[in-house]
């Protein structure tokens, strides 16, 4: 009687254990299944050159108006209609903005290109002059020739991008169509997408990937979103300034110093880079001029250092400021400028990771959400 | 089931009429969006997630941490506890069948660790409905959000009250400590000679705290009374 039990046990356990063993394989075949999946899409989305230029910045885009497809979402209008009127918006913003902007830029582009043999011949006569200075103390430099040697790399940069101009013209005419098509399809289909790819999460992982998909977005969005607020107020402090002071190249300055404001730390310096060569170069102004673009970018960099970051950005990135520092610097080290703008959402993405490999680790220490 | 048969490109590509329709029927008959109108149900069920479990597979373990609570759309599911006395023995605690829903805490809980596990009884699928769904429809459509909460307080407060009635009917009985040997405060209060239920202590640490015991009488005792509750409600 005993054995007969007993044997019924064992082999009732045995089919258990197989069936676990069954399950636990599964889902492992499932993880690697969905991370591979995974990799796949960002492979080629974010490495086929054709089309990384245009997802990044449906991305960036998506979350600039995800925040406002929510808010018109809460006021009871469907997605779907949010979004076609988000776009109708964007395109009559931006048509008059062209319409208002585009003999200014013109203008702009116009003094620039007539300027452009006055200043290299300026900056010719100015390095010259160094050089031949250097040369009369140092013996050595007498046949460097440097100024000649650093006008022809100039030279030659110039012709590299003149070649490659067609490329890039293909890939922003790729942009204007493709941008257009994945935002809308983000901002509509972003939850019935990411749905979709969780339900080949493994069933055990599941509400940990979600999890994590949700606090990693919400911070990207969080930050972009907070970024390209605070360049575009940088853009419109220093064009209003210049535009004041009668300073030339105002929209281009702006423009200039809004972009490049968001590389952490290098971003103002390299801004001010343009205003700097104006005032220097622009032989119609006067000498206060130095001291007046000195002012713009000082004021500008303060308002933004005390009044635009900490309310819009530094709350949303929760990492200590040294270890910024050294992941721009990694960042523009192994991938130049793009580095060194993408080297805090990674840190803070790595952050987020940390926290939950420390909240398994030690479960009493760190509540999740 | 965790590599069903229509994993990968069914998942993505195919068309889910049946899934959909699954899942709108068990948010439908779900007490907690009772309150919810069709189109209300039709928007909720872009948010929550249709899982599916094979026989055995464990949906979520005790002392985990957790994200959201599981609609029963189809089968049955086992929830079980640890056994106080042996941390490898699991006791099973009740069956739920399908319309059931379970995990509701982790919902709205700030360190929202489960409070037992759940295992499929069978082929399941469950309906996941988590905290960033929750909060999303907070944000986007507070006063789905509000309903959603309500029925979820009501809930809660329900089994509140189950609670409370289970632990009257436990001071109901006494207690015996003749076998502890650890501090007799203040354990050696509500003794007398009842013995329906029982401490038992952890032999190996004779001075952890005493684990409650119930004996069927009382078990059965507090069965009924939720029956009761139960009915009441």
């Amino acid at each position: 009687m005993f054995s007969t039990e007993d044997s019924t046990s064992k082999r009732t356990n045995k089919r258990a254990k197989e069936r676990n063993d069954r399950i636990l394989r599964n889902q492992y075949i499932k993880l690697i299944l969905f991370a591979l999946l995974i990799l796949l899409i960002g492979g080629v989305f974010f490495l086929t050159p054709a089309l990384a230029p245009s997802t990044v910045l449906s991305i960036i885009l998506y979350f600039v108006f995800a925040p406002w497809i929510g808010f018109l979402e809460r006021r009871g209008v469907s997605r779907s209609l949010a979004t076609f009127a988000t776009f109708t918006a964007m395109v009559m913003v931006i048509t008059i903005s062209i319409k208002f902007t585009v003999p200014y830029i013109e203008h702009e582009i116009t003094s620039l290109q007539n300027g452009k043999m006055q200043y290299s011949e300026l900056i010719y006569k100015r390095l010259k002059t160094y050089e031949l200075r250097l040369a009369a103390q140092y013996s050595v430099l007498k046949d460097a020739q440097l100024t000649e040697r650093l006008f022809q790399w100039v030279n030659r940069s110039v012709s590299d991008i003149s070649d490659k101009a067609p490329n890039i013209a293909s890939q922003i005419f790729m942009c204007l169509f493709l941008v257009p098509v994945f935002t809308c399809l983000l901002l509509n289909e972003s939850r019935n997408v990411r749905n979709r790819l969780l339900k080949l999460a493994p069933n055990r992982q599941f509400e940990l990937i979600y999890s994590l998909s949700y606090r990693i977005i919400n911070k990207m969005g969080g930050y972009v979103a907070a970024r390209i607020l605070e360049a575009i107020l940088i853009s419109i402090m220093v064009t209003t300034a210049a535009f004041i002071l009668r300073i030339p190249y105002a929209f281009f300055l702006g423009i200039f110093a809004g972009i490049t404001n968001p590389i952490p730390y290098l971003g103002p310096l390299i801004g001010a880079i343009p205003g700097f060569l104006v005032a220097i170069l622009e032989p119609s102004q006067s000498n206060n001029i130095l001291f007046w673009i000195l002012f713009i970018y000082i004021f500008a960099n303060i308002v933004d250092t005390v009044f635009i970051f900490p309310l819009l950005v530094a709350q949303v990135v929760e990492v200590h400021p040294v270890i910024v520092i050294v992941s721009v610097f990694l960042g523009g080290e192994f991938f130049g400028i793009m580095g060194m703008i993408a080297a805090v959402p990674i840190i803070s993405i790595a952050n987020i990771l940390m926290q939950e490999f420390i909240s398994k680790l030690y479960p009493d220490l760190t509540p999740r959400m | 089931m965790a590599l069903h048969s229509k994993f990968l490109w069914h998942d993505i590509f195919g068309k889910q009429t049946q899934d959909q329709e699954l899942v709108a029927s068990c948010l439908k008959s779900s007490q907690i969006f009772s309150r919810l109108n069709d189109r209300e149900i039709k928007y909720l069920s872009t948010f929550v997630h249709l899982r599916h479990y094979e026989p055995g597979e464990i949906i979520f373990e005790q002392h985990e941490r957790g994200l959201g609570m599981y609609f029963i759309a189809k089968g049955a599911v086992e929830i079980k506890l640890q056994a106080t006395n042996n941390q490898n023995e699991e006791l099973l605690v009740t069956t739920l069948n399908q319309g059931s829903f379970f995990g509701e805490l982790a919902l709205i809980d700030q360190d929202n660790q489960r409070s037992a596990s759940a295992y499929a009884q069978g082929q399941v699928s469950l309906v996941g409905f988590f905290k960033p769904d929750l909060l999303d429809i907070m944000n986007q459509r507070p006063q789905m959000g509000v309903d959603i909460l309500f029925q979820l307080s009501k809930v809660l407060s329900k089994r509140l009250t189950e609670t409370t009635e289970v632990i009257r009917e436990l001071t109901k009985h006494q207690y015996s400590t003749e076998n502890y040997k650890g501090p007799k405060e203040p354990y050696s209060q509500t003794i007398d000679s009842d013995q329906q239920a029982q401490y038992y202590f952890n032999e190996a640490n004779p001075a952890d705290k005493p684990t409650l015991l119930l004996k069927s009488k009382i078990r059965s005792s507090i069965q009924n009374r939720i029956k009761k509750i139960k009915k009441a409600a």
